[in-house]
Order: structure tokens, then C-alpha cells, then sequence
């Protein structure tokens, strides 16, 4: 399975279809989270009024920073273990939008925080610090692929800082567990099933799902660059060698 | 429009930004995308011509 889709040319003929696919879906269903997110869901006074309405833009994106480093990770470990170009290809285009959506994380989650708790940032609590680590995740990895100079290094180093890395996954998702912070507890992946109205959940689910396709297909489209560059360099190459 | 609590600034600054960032970051990967096809198509055509 990973050799099919390992080949850099079954992959531009599936990605041509799929990623203005997954733009068109991803659109409709953010566009449906904003319309419940900003007109239709009633305000809950028990998460403090109207403010809960940034929840269909936080959560999303708090999901997605993880989920995009999840996938730096796999991908990284699969170049590791078989070296597929094309899972090296997906790492790296997979950092600067799992960078984006962290950053929306850490901003949205700061606003939501002034009116909730009283302050946009707290240095000692874990769940904003270990978000806050992963967007350094993100930013040392492209930093350190852009510092090698040869392609195979820049791999290589990239995909054992994306592996060591992932530890931090586990860490967030539990730092409110293990940890005393401000942030309230996991209200929709808990061992007991989602504890949220399904007047908030619904919407929220298929605003999260907008925004994993939206990213998706950003994705599809940077490797698709990514594929084109690599194959402008081998064509400038070849050109120099017959020169 | 619709209408929040006291708290409609900090609402709107969410979803700004958020549109802002997103938008933002779908611009760059869509122009980084153009340039590489019209480097290679380039590429293309001068390697036409030269043979």
C-alpha cells in the first residue's frame, strides 16, 4: 500500500481531483460552523455567556495543531523506516500549516482567556505551555530543514526532531488531567463519551471537519509544489551536467 | 449582524483573526503553487525550443 502511494505521479494525478475536492467541502462546512458559531447556537451563561462562541474556532483549531503534528510525526517516521520520498515530501509541507492552525490556537485560546480568567497568558500552566512547545515544534523543524544543506540532511534531521517531538502530543492532551491549570477539562474526548450538548457538539464537529479538510488540502497542494520543485531541480541539474 | 454580550469584541477578534490567518496562509500556498508551475512550464517550453 505505502509503494502505490509513494509514486510521485499516481499521487498529482489523485491530488488534482482531491484537493480542490477537499477546499469545496471544507469551505461548505466552516462556512456552516460560522453561520451555528455566530447566528444560530444560543449562548450558554454556564461557560460565560457569548464568549462560548469562539469554542467553534479554538477547538478546531486546538484539534488540528495536534493532528497536523501527529501527522509530521507518521510521516517522519515512514521516510525514517522505508524512505519514501513522497512521506518526507508530506512532512514538509505538512509544518507551515500545522504552524498556522497552532498559532490560531494560542491566539484564539489567549482571547477567549482575558474575559474568561482575567488573563490573556499564564507562564506556569501546562496546557499553554505545552501548545505553546509545539508551535516551537513546528518552527525548529522548518528551521532546521532550511539550516541543511543537502535534501537527504534536512530529511534526516527534520524526521528525528519530528519523532522525539511527537512526545509532546500525550503531554497536552493530558496536561489538564495531570496537572493544575486554568484550562477547563476535555469536554468531547473523554472515556465517557462527549459531555457537551449536541446543540454545541454538532456544529462543532462538522466545523472541525471544515477545517481538517481546509488543511488537507492546503497540504495536497504544498506537496504538489514540493513535487514540481524537486523536478525543477533535476531538470536545472541534468541541463548544467549537459552544458 | 448578529448581537453578543459585553464580551462581542474579544468574539469578532477571534473570528477576524482566524479569517485572517487562514486566508492568509491558503494565499501563500496557492502562490507558491502558480510559481512552480510557471517555472517548470517554462523550463518546458525552453527546453522546446532549444531542441
Amino acid at each position: 500500500m505505502w509503494s502505490y502511494f509513494a509514486n510521485p505521479h499516481k499521487f498529482m494525478r489523485l491530488s488534482d481531483w482531491l484537493a480542490p475536492l477537499f477546499y469545496a467541502l471544507g469551505a461548505a462546512c466552516i462556512a456552516y460552523g460560522l453561520w451555528q458559531g455566530l447566528w444560530v447556537v444560543p449562548k450558554d451563561e454556564y461557560q460565560g455567556g457569548d464568549i462560548m462562541r469562539v469554542m467553534f474556532i479554538h477547538v478546531p483549531a486546538a484539534w488540528l495543531a495536534m493532528a497536523s503534528y501527529s501527522a509530521l510525526a507518521v510521516a517522519s517516521f515512514v521516510w525514517f523506516v522505508w524512505r519514501h520520498e513522497l512521506a518526507d515530501i508530506a512532512a514538509k509541507a505538512i509544518a507551515p500549516v500545522g504552524a498556522v492552525w497552532t498559532a490560531l490556537c494560542l491566539a484564539t485560546g489567549a482571547i477567549w482567556g482575558k474575559p474568561t480568567w482575567g488573563t490573556w497568558w499564564q507562564w506556569d500552566d501546562a496546557r499553554m505551555m505545552s501548545v505553546l512547545f509545539l508551535f516551537f515544534l513546528f518552527l525548529g523543524y522548518m528551521a532546521l530543514r532550511a539550516a541543511m544543506d543537502t535534501r537527504q540532511k534536512a530529511a534526516r534531521a527534520g524526521a528525528i526532531l519530528a519523532m522525539v517531538g511527537a512526545i509532546n502530543i500525550p503531554m497536552i492532551k493530558f496536561s489538564v488531567d495531570l496537572f493544575t491549570s486554568l484550562h477547563q477539562d476535555a469536554s468531547v474526548i473523554t472515556a465517557d463519551g462527549p459531555k457537551m450538548a449536541a446543540v454545541y457538539l454538532t456544529p462543532l464537529l462538522i466545523s472541525a471537519l471544515g477545517h481538517s479538510l481546509l488543511l488537507g488540502g492546503l497540504m495536497l497542494t504544498s506537496m504538489r509544489t514540493e513535487i514540481r520543485e524537486r523536478r525543477l531541480a533535476r531538470l536545472r541539474a541534468r541541463e548544467l551536467e549537459a552544458f | 449582524m448578529p448581537e453578543f454580550d459585553k464580551n462581542a469584541a474579544y468574539i469578532w477578534a477571534c473570528y477576524g483573526l482566524g479569517a485572517l490567518m487562514i486566508i492568509g496562509a491558503a494565499l501563500q500556498v496557492m502562490l507558491a503553487a502558480r510559481a512552480a508551475r510557471r517555472k517548470l512550464a517554462a523550463l518546458a517550453a525552453n527546453d522546446t525550443e532549444d531542441a
